[in-house]
């Protein structure tokens, strides 16, 4: 049951705020959830992989949550040819991300954190001393007062903008995404697949992760400044027809992906904004799980901190803001850099490095090492690659 | 006005992402825009991965 007053309110149930909820809680505060949907763990609007180095530092690894383990890569150029390599440090998983989600909330729930599912909150009535929020919560409209509120509300990031946090994408910076879980078509059972072709995925790639036996995630994501004849979904069945054409389709969805350099502002007073929401994602993989978790633990930690000194103003929370400038802006920044120098290759750019890595063993091959030289072989990106190499 | 065809909407939330004022509301099933602080702006309707929205020719303060 929904209380009136709590000391933090988490909006948003995905591995953000759910974490948050873990690492805020103890028994004597009041923390709650509040989920939209009517069930923790979906819809599902992900392709479910992660790296095994994210999952043990800020979250922890059970094998009821995992469908794959990752050791390799297949980046396929736009002429069909097929580099493999191995993955850069550690191996990653698949998820089952509903398996995963609940058992989040499940250790968030046993240390005492409140978890509504069907809550959701609308807006923002007033914002003073105590914000109050106004949460529609099983048919009816209740006023909610928290001391601290964690946005973690995903890609449409509805209740940041209430507080001062501006979120919105600009449009070079924001990917549309769909994809499709397929089902009797045949993939190696431990190996991302990347295909790069400007012809269907233009600024964005397509991708398939195993799901177990004969299934996968198969999506697509375009750059929303890039050619417009055909839209996203459209270009995923092209592909899939090609490519599947046994296949059968279990799932479908869509969804959006920040490929931006992240926000300026995470902090106000009363309010941390985490996760998707705070567009911490990878802007070259359109990885989000990692720093979702990152950003959760992080922020139920400060969060919990304020709320024993009862201090919610926006100078104590920026201890939020300081640890990710600190510890993960950098890397974003680099690969937003990395992925706007790769924007400019051509499918002959594609297909020349694909040539050159042919018959390299995969053990010598890693990304970054693919990604530099295609690079290096574009006279006009040298620029580019050097502001990356040095930082600047 | 901004059109929304419920049939292909996926309730995805890219749009709200992309949308300056706030004006798209994402609920479990659906989708609301707020006609009165929408901008007509159309990044909404560029991004959508299933176009599902469309900008109609009626706008909210034309003059009969």
């Amino acid at each position: 049951m929904l209380k009136d007053k709590y000391d933090i309110v988490i909006v948003g149930g995905g591995p953000a705020g759910l974490n948050a909820a873990f690492y805020a809680a103890q028994d004597n505060l009041d923390v709650a959830v509040m989920e939209r949907s009517r069930e923790i763990g979906i819809p599902i609007r992900c392709a479910e992989a992660v790296s095994k180095n994210a999952l043990e530092e800020y979250s922890f690894i059970d094998d009821n949550f995992i469908s794959t383990l990752i050791n390799n890569v297949h980046f396929i150029a736009p002429n069909n040819e097929l580099v493999e390599m191995k993955m850069d440090a550690q191996v990653g998983y698949i998820l089952d991300r509903r398996e995963y989600e609940q058992t989040l909330a499940k250790k968030a729930a046993e240390k005492s954190a409140t978890i509504c599912t069907r809550a959701h909150v609308r807006g923002v009535q007033q914002i003073s001393s105590a914000p109050k929020l106004i949460v529609d919560y099983a048919g009816q409209q209740k006023i909610v007062e928290t001391k601290l509120l964690i946005a973690a509300d995903g890609i449409e990031s509805n209740i940041a903008p209430e507080f001062g946090i501006k979120t919105t994408l600009s449009m070079k910076n924001a990917e549309a995404c769909y994809q499709m879980k397929l089902t009797n078509l045949e993939i190696p059972e431990n190996t991302l697949k990347f295909w790069f072709t400007n012809d269907i995925a233009p600024g964005g790639y397509i991708w398939a992760f195993p799901k177990g036996p004969h299934t996968a995630n198969v999506g697509l994501g375009k750059g929303s400044k890039s050619d417009n004849s055909e839209n996203t979904k459209q270009r995923l069945e092209r592909f899939v027809k090609r490519q599947y054409p046994k296949s059968s389709i279990l799932n479908t969805s869509a969804g959006g992906v920040s490929v931006s350099r992240g926000l300026d502002e995470l902090v106000a007073d009363h309010c941390l904004v985490a996760g998707d929401a705070a567009r911490m994602i990878n802007p070259l993989t359109g990885g989000g799980i990692a720093t979702a978790l990152w950003s959760g633990k992080k922020a139920g930690l400060i969060a919990k901190q304020a709320i024993l000194d009862n201090n919610t103003s926006e100078k104590f929370l920026e201890k939020y803001e300081k640890a990710w400038k600190k510890e993960k802006e950098k890397d974003l920044k680099r690969l937003f850099r990395l992925k706007e120098a790769l924007n400019k290759l051509t499918d002959e750019d594609f297909n020349q490095l694909a040539a050159k890595y042919k018959d390299k063993s995969p053990e010598d091959v890693t990304l970054t090492k693919l990604f530099t030289s295609a690079l290096k072989n574009k006279p006009g990106l040298i620029s580019d690659v050097v502001k990356l190499l040095t930082g600047v | 006005m901004i059109d929304i065809n419920y049939n292909l909407c996926d309730v995805c939330g890219t749009c709200a992402s992309v949308c300056p004022v706030n004006a798209i509301e994402i609920f479990e099933k659906y989708i609301t825009i707020n006609n009165e602080t929408c901008t007509l702006c159309r990044n909404c309707v560029e991004i959508c991965p299933v176009e599902a929205l469309t900008l109609t020719e009626e706008t909210t303060n034309v003059e009969r």
